[in-house]
């Protein structure tokens, strides 16, 4: 017989000696006694007793025999038996190599480090064995499955491992080792019982065992017993990272940024250089010193909006891994929505536009407006501020503006011109349709409005029956508008139900047609396009929108709101319209969000549109429409995960008509619903999960301690080079297996409790009768 | 060495077993049931006060109230002579009881202190019967609890209150205990100890010395177990003190020659003293039965008059 842990049988057999040597020791009396005068009391000398007699031997030898026989279960016993290794020869072993793709593994030199242990790892395999291959990040994904594996053929094999070598390709996602670890091990042991003849299950883990490694998945339940883990942990070129991050500030008009290194850095200088929206350099740089394991979190100084400059991101530079270093930042939003003025400055007379402006613009309750004026007494003009995106034309646009007008048009600027001459309309031609001709109206007694396209974003907040009432405004006079050629589908009689006017022969064009119309005669605007929003009952147009290449707009009364001009401004209709021109000329940021690389948005519920379009950092795409057959889908965008095919999978259509996009790279994406206001963006801002940047490497021993076997590379090689050793006892089973099958500790362990029952029952029935006779 | 049999002369067996007495859990109830059958009487006051009734002449002496001088006999025999009058007040008495960790020593069902309360509790309901004002301090080390001597409702039931309280202390001594009743005592009055008088004799001494000197009655009752007169043990014990935790490893059958005769000369020496001063001593083991302490107890107030 021999033992798998003989010294517990040496342990259990000098045990045995334990109940004998307390028996036989020498003890004295020390039976108390509380007493009232010990002072009186002579001492005697402790007198020790020696119980050499054993009065019963029965249960001295069951308390003897029971400690033999559980050290000896203890020893794990076996009998050296021959069984020959033919039997077990269809023994076989099932692999999954579990490969890191998360954002930190693109790191300089993990990524080839990666696919060399990949190879090893195969080429180490027996033709027999099963092999599996996973990619994990936050999610996992299987690249090649044990069933094509175990039916491939050794070629098919080799270029089946060739591709999921070349294919390996490092995402931005945050490292869930603990959920990847668990789904493939729960997986492996399931593939254990199926099959037989599979008799060791490895799991061999390729990662850079970050500390940001998410590993509380395994902190929970049993590892299961069959499956070994092999950790090979890959380490980049040079050790050290440092990334950047947003903080959330409640100050909106503030940008925090926090900058982490980690703890086996070895660098502490760095900088920070803002960028804005084209890449450029914003500002100087930022010196920052952040020693190793620290972090430090630093205000931006705020962007020269004068100057047209925001700060659309920030880069870290200084870090020889620049996965982490650039990070795209939300714009900060102005507290006061600035709106130029081009026209007289006279604030308090009441015959002047700008009078009705002022009021109205005072009256906004969402946001402050403040009214520039850029003509000033004495003649002198200002640009218009970079910061303005809507500006009001209520005169003469000077000569001196144009170029400023040009580059506020091209900025997406909106321009509201209110024409009370004909030369007003005439000073800004170089911005209309060339064939735009301007006349002043022969009004008799007053015109009103006829038709208004309520369909149109300016209109389309008055559609509802009980708003669309611009009857009663009268205009006394107003510029005769003439465009031969203009787009208007759809215009509704004021007061009435829509009417289509297709039929009218100016306004049935179609877009192209008006390109080329206004392109023959503009020399910079070619591209414009021109909209009759509302026409006046004679016919002649009232409003005219005219968009430019760069999404400015130009939007043309015929008319001004003064009360020379008409009763406009006058009209309860007139605040709201004027809001609404300022609120599409700047809209409120306020639907910057924030998300972390791998959040899972619903696009058509941020847009509240069923036709939407999610544009990736990169100018990849992903469009869904009402109509599964019309949706586009750019690759990279959607991970839908758990498929053998590595290509990304387009999006399915849920039950409930929704789909959703997986933010899968840093950046701005940018997700466009089509509303029947126009089309309508939300901005998303997606940054690298701050858990990648803290990339020192974890201790090896961090799985052990989580209650999982595991050999790191050092152990696997030692027992490699241990393996010549096992090649002698290649004949039979190994002492492990014999002792495994025969399983004699059982029936040991049972036998030595038998024992100590027995001697309990039996000692106790002598202590009942001892105590009966004493009584 | 007199014990209470002996003085009384009433042989042991006509008594109540001490061990049925000391089953009864109520304190009263056993003190009601000892002192049956011993109500003899009202005990006649041991001084003479000032009051209606005329007790006799005594010649009048300095310091003297002159109040008192009976200026008709003077007139009619020219000697100052101070009348003395039946004292209203019977009996006013005190209680001192050891309520020490040694007291709770016992090799019977009992501790000596279960004995010595009873012994208390049957002294104090006899002697508030009579109508006696009594009073009742506990002691150890020092004074533990007073329950001053009054004659009234409750007092009673207050000292069997009081009685119910559990040994404490690390130490015996009766001196603090005597001096606080000689200072409770203005009047001339009767103090019984009842105590093991383990402590050593000369505080014990001290103590009866200043409470004969003030002119009280004093009535000593050394409680005592019978091991603590023989020291029959069996088999060799680590003793330890019940008051200082002192361990001595002792086997009786070496230690009790010594023993025996070490204990019968403390015994003899707190004889002696109390003879001395004038005390009445009552040696009381807690297997002899209760009555026959009361009743030396009555043999010994005789004797002192």
């Amino acid at each position: 017989m021999d033992f798998l842990a003989p010294m517990f049988a040496a342990i259990g057999v000098a045990a045995a000696s334990i109940p004998v040597v307390l028996h036989m020791l020498r003890r004295a009396p020390t039976q108390n006694m509380p007493f009232s005068i010990v002072k009186f009391l002579k001492p005697s000398r402790p007198k020790l007793t020696k119980r050499s007699n054993i009065e019963h031997w029965p249960l001295m030898l069951l308390r003897i025999l029971a400690l033999v026989l559980i050290g000896l279960a203890f020893a794990r016993p076996f009998l050296r038996e021959v069984i020959p290794l033919d039997l077990q020869d269809d023994v076989v072993q099932s692999v999954t190599i579990l490969v890191d793709k998360s954002a930190s593994m693109r790191r300089d030199g993990i990524y080839e480090k990666v696919q060399q242990t990949i190879r090893e790892t195969v080429n180490e395999l027996g033709d027999q064995d099963l092999l599996s291959v996973a990619v994990f990040s936050n999610t996992s994904r299987t690249l090649l499955s044990r069933e094509r594996w175990a039916t491939a053929s050794d070629d098919e094999q080799a270029a089946m491992v060739e591709g999921v070598v070349e294919n390996y390709e490092p995402d931005w996602m945050a490292t869930d080792t603990g959920t990847a670890m668990r789904m493939a091990a729960d997986e492996l042991a399931q593939e254990s019982k199926d099959r037989r003849k599979v008799k060791a299950r490895r799991l061999v883990l390729i990662t850079d065992f970050q500390r940001g490694s998410d590993l509380d998945e395994l902190k929970s339940g049993n590892w299961p017993a069959n499956v070994d883990v092999e950790l090979k942990a890959i380490e980049p070129t040079n050790k050290g990272n440092v990334g950047v991050t947003f903080v959330n500030d409640r100050r909106a008009d503030r940008i925090r940024v926090r900058v982490a290194s980690a703890g086996d850095s070895v660098q502490q200088e760095f900088t920070l250089q803002p960028f804005d929206v084209s890449g450029a350099a914003v500002r100087e740089q930022i010196k920052v010193t952040v020693a190793p394991g620290q972090r430090r979190s630093l205000i931006l100084p705020a962007a020269d909006p004068q100057a047209g400059k925001t700060i659309a991101g920030v880069e870290l530079q200084g870090d020889e891994h620049p996965f982490d270093n650039v990070i795209d930042l939300p714009e900060v939003e102005n507290p006061i929505v600035k709106v130029a003025h081009i026209g007289p400055a006279e604030r308090n007379d009441p015959e002047s536009m700008r009078y009705y402006l002022q009021r109205v613009l005072d009256g906004n309750v969402e946001r402050d407006v403040q009214l520039i004026d850029l003509v000033q007494d004495g003649g002198v003009v200002l640009p218009i501020p970079m910061d303005v995106k809507f500006a009001v034309v209520t005169d003469s646009v000077p000569p001196g503006l144009l170029n400023s007008v040009s580059e506020f048009l091209d900025r997406s600027g909106t321009l509201l011109v209110a024409p009370p001459s004909v030369d007003a309309v005439l000073s800004l031609k170089k911005f209309l349709p060339g064939t735009l001709d301007v006349t002043e109206a022969d009004v008799d007694e007053y015109a009103m409005l006829g038709k208004i396209d309520f369909e149109h974003p300016l209109f389309s907040t008055f559609s509802d029956a009980r708003f669309a009432d611009f009857s009663s405004i009268k205009f006394w006079q107003h510029r005769n508008l003439v465009l031969p050629h203009i787009n208007q589908t759809n215009i509704r009689q004021v007061g009435g139900n829509t009417t289509p006017v297709s039929d009218q022969a100016d306004v049935s064009q179609s877009l192209s047609e008006i390109k080329t119309a206004i392109g023959s005669s503009v020399e910079d605007r070619q591209d414009g396009n021109c909209f009759v929003v509302a026409k006046f009952d004679s016919g002649q147009p009232a409003i005219v929108e005219v968009t430019t290449e760069e999404n400015g707009r130009i939007v043309l009364f015929a008319t001004g709101w003064h009360p020379t001009d008409s009763q406009w401004a006058l009209s309860t209709r007139f605040p709201p319209l004027l809001t609404r021109i300022l609120s599409l000329a700047s809209p409120a940021q306020k639907d910057q969000i924030r998300q972390t690389v791998g959040d899972v948005i619903r696009p058509g519920q941020l847009v509240s549109s069923e036709e939407w379009a999610v544009t990736a950092p990169d100018g990849t795409s992903v469009r869904w429409d009402q109509s599964p057959s019309e949706r586009t889908v750019a690759a990279g965008l959607v991970n839908d995960g758990g498929d053998d095919d590595p290509s990304p999978q387009a999006p399915t259509r849920p039950a409930n008509g929704q789909n959703t996009v997986t933010l899968d790279q840093p950046g701005r994406f940018t997700v466009t619903g089509k509303t029947d206001d126009g089309e309508y963006s939300v901005s998303l801002i997606a940054g690298l999960s701050a858990s990648e940047s803290r990339t020192e490497m974890l201790p090896l021993g961090q799985l052990q301690v989580l209650g999982i076997g595991v050999k790191s590379d050092v152990e696997a090689q030692l027992e490699a080079e241990n393996s010549s050793a096992e090649e002698i006892n290649k004949g039979q089973l190994s002492a492990n297996d014999l002792e495994r099958k025969q399983k004699w500790w059982r029936w040991l362990l049972l036998a030595g409790l038998g024992c100590l029952v027995l001697e309990s029952v039996w000692a106790s029935a002598i202590e009942r009768r001892q105590a009966a006779e004493a009584a | 060495m007199s014990t209470p049999s002996q003085a009384s002369g009433v042989p042991a067996m006509s008594f109540m077993d001490p061990k049925v007495v000391m089953s009864i859990r109520s304190l009263e109830l056993r003190a009601k049931v000892v002192v049956e059958g011993f109500r003899t009487g009202l005990n006649k006051s041991p001084r003479h006060g000032f009051s209606v009734e005329f007790s006799e002449y005594r010649q009048y002496a300095q310091g003297d109230d002159p109040r008192f001088l009976d200026w008709k006999l003077y007139a009619r025999t020219d000697r100052s002579y101070i009348r003395l009058f039946e004292d209203e007040t019977n009996l006013r008495c005190y209680i001192v009881a050891d309520f020490s960790r040694s007291m709770s020593f016992g090799s019977l069902d009992y501790t000596k202190h279960d004995y010595g309360r009873t012994i208390a509790a049957s002294l104090a309901w006899l002697l508030n019967r009579q109508g006696d004002a009594v009073g009742l301090t506990l002691f150890d080390e020092r004074v533990q609890m007073v329950v001053p001597a009054r004659y009234r409702l409750g007092q009673l039931r207050r000292i069997m209150v009081t009685l119910e309280e559990p040994t404490s202390g690390r130490e015996t001594n009766p001196e603090h205990a005597l001096e606080h009743a000689a200072r409770r005592l203005n009047k001339r009055g009767f103090v019984v100890l009842i105590s093991d008088l383990l402590a050593p004799v000369d505080q014990f001494e001290a103590g009866l010395k200043l409470l004969r000197g003030c002119g009280h009655d004093v009535v000593v009752f050394q409680v005592l177990d019978p091991v603590e007169l023989d020291l029959k043990i069996d088999g060799p014990r680590l003793f330890e003190d019940l008051e200082t935790g002192q361990k001595i490893y002792a086997d009786p059958n070496d230690a009790s020659e010594t023993f025996v005769q070490r204990i019968t000369e403390h015994n003899d020496a707190v004889r002696a003293v109390c003879e001395k001063l004038g005390a009445a001593f009552v040696r009381t083991v807690t297997n002899e039965p209760l009555e026959l302490t009361l009743s030396g107890f009555l043999h010994a107030r005789r004797s002192r008059r």
